[in-house]
């Protein structure tokens, strides 16, 4: 059964910028990212059924259809590159989205605090746990060419990533499922 | 199979959810998540980590991009609306049926997606969110808080220029350059519409966000990043929900700020 146009604009509301964002930290180009925005969120509406509430929040997989569609858009270019210091900060830089992009001002609120409680968890990594964990999420790199970027053993990679996911897990556990407070 | 040597499962969780187990060690997760509840509990919630870190740098949409998003599904399902359970009519003027009858693809789905919306309208009016609402984070109440209490913050009443009584203050401090605004009994627009805030410099407009009140016309605006220049009052008037660059229609609200 299809889903419904009006609850979908009201899904885009509340999640399309951090939608954008990650797409935008993936694809590094403007126009790619808004292309996985529109994608990720024709998925949802052709897939809903599929959803599955114990398997994680609606954000959660709202990423993880997004992250797959901006991954697939890089390797079919065969541009999977390291990350750009300068594009990155300029990623991280871009305004919260306020105004016309999230209706709601609460929600704009409620985004906002999440975001800085996520990246405020983040800072609190050990750096080399950090790296692991943003080459292998944000830039798809297996656990074989993670250690090779950072020639360190594999063993000390795997360790490092589970590491510092269940370190954000357990920072980010009072925010609830998806991070929502 | 893989020639991966075999590790604990749980320490696979991880692994799992960043996408960097090889085809052997990922069909064997599958294969025992089917059966271990734990299993699936964990990884849902190492997921939801990942989701809310993906998520974590938004950067602001343009109109145009949702007007996209729009149009590529009113293509994939033109007729999608006659599909569900409730007339167009019962679903606007319910909402907690509206939501869940409306989204309709999946009751799980909709489940997640009211809980969100609840808890948005819940946090429509700052009092009531720093006072009343003990679902909400001590932390995020004390910021509220803060800003509402802070000496430096001056509080404009902004008062409507016509018959309308909704109730709008502005909480204004200069030295951050922010503006919280407050507003209750707001009327409801119409699709595509919404109100916009105006900050007023050497005599000029200069606009700021638009937003849309909720279902009992609250709205609460925080940190309102304010113009450079000196700001003699905030206004308020309708526009589309785009935003103008220069006000359309009459002001329906202003306030005087202090002189600077």
């Amino acid at each position: 059964m299809r889903g419904d146009q009006a609850a979908m604009s009201t899904l885009y509301d509340r999640y399309a910028a951090g939608v954008l964002g990650l797409a935008l930290r993936i694809t590094r180009e403007r126009a790619d990212a808004e292309d996985v925005v529109v994608d990720t969120f024709a998925q949802v509406w052709r897939d809903a059924s599929r959803f599955q509430a114990q398997r994680g929040s609606v954000a959660s997989w709202l990423a993880t259809i997004a992250r797959s569609r901006a991954l697939d858009l890089l390797r079919s270019r065969g541009r999977r590159n390291r990350l750009d210091d300068a594009a990155e900060a300029e990623v991280s830089a871009s305004p919260p989205a306020m105004g016309t992009a999230t209706p709601s001002p609460m929600s704009a609120l409620l985004a906002d605090e999440r975001s800085r409680r996520v990246q405020a968890a983040l800072a609190t990594l050990p750096a080399p746990q950090r790296s692991a964990l943003e080459l292998a999420y944000f830039e798809g790199l297996s656990q074989s060419e993670i250690a090779e970027r950072l020639d360190e053993p594999l063993g000390t990679v795997k360790t490092r990533m589970r590491l510092g996911l269940r370190r954000l897990r357990e920072l980010l556990a009072p925010l609830g499922p998806g991070g929502t407070a | 199979m893989s020639d991966t040597p075999i590790e604990p499962l749980r320490d696979l969780v991880e692994d799992y959810a960043l996408g960097v187990l090889d085809d052997g060690q990922r069909a064997a997760f599958e294969a025992r998540l089917d059966a271990d509840a734990d299993l699936r509990k964990e990884l849902a919630a190492t997921l939801d980590t990942l989701g809310a870190l993906a998520l974590s740098t938004p950067a602001a949409p343009t109109p145009e991009l949702k007007r996209r998003v729009m149009t590529r599904i009113a293509e994939a399902a033109p007729s999608g609306a006659k599909e569900l359970p409730f007339p167009a009519s019962a679903r606007r003027s319910r909402a907690p049926l509206w939501f869940g009858a409306a989204l309709a693809a999946s009751l799980a789905l909709v489940a997640k997606l009211s809980v969100d919306l609840r808890d948005a309208r819940h946090d429509a009016a700052a009092a009531q969110l720093a006072v009343n609402d003990g679902h909400r984070s001590l932390a995020q109440r004390d910021s509220l808080i803060a800003q509402l209490t802070d000496p430096a913050t001056e509080t404009v009443t902004l008062a409507a220029t016509g018959a309308a009584k909704p109730v709008i203050r502005a909480y204004v401090n200069r030295a951050r350059r922010t503006m919280m605004l407050s507003a209750g009994l707001l009327d409801t627009l119409p699709v595509g519409r919404a109100y916009q805030v105006w900050f007023i410099v050497d005599g000029k407009p200069v606009p700021s966000v638009t937003f849309r009140p909720d279902a009992a016309g609250r709205a609460l605006l925080r940190e309102l990043p304010m113009p450079a220049g000196a700001v003699a009052a905030t206004a308020i008037t309708q526009e589309p929900e785009a935003g103008s660059a220069a006000p359309t229609t009459p002001v329906l609200f202003v306030g005087k700020l202090a002189t600077e």
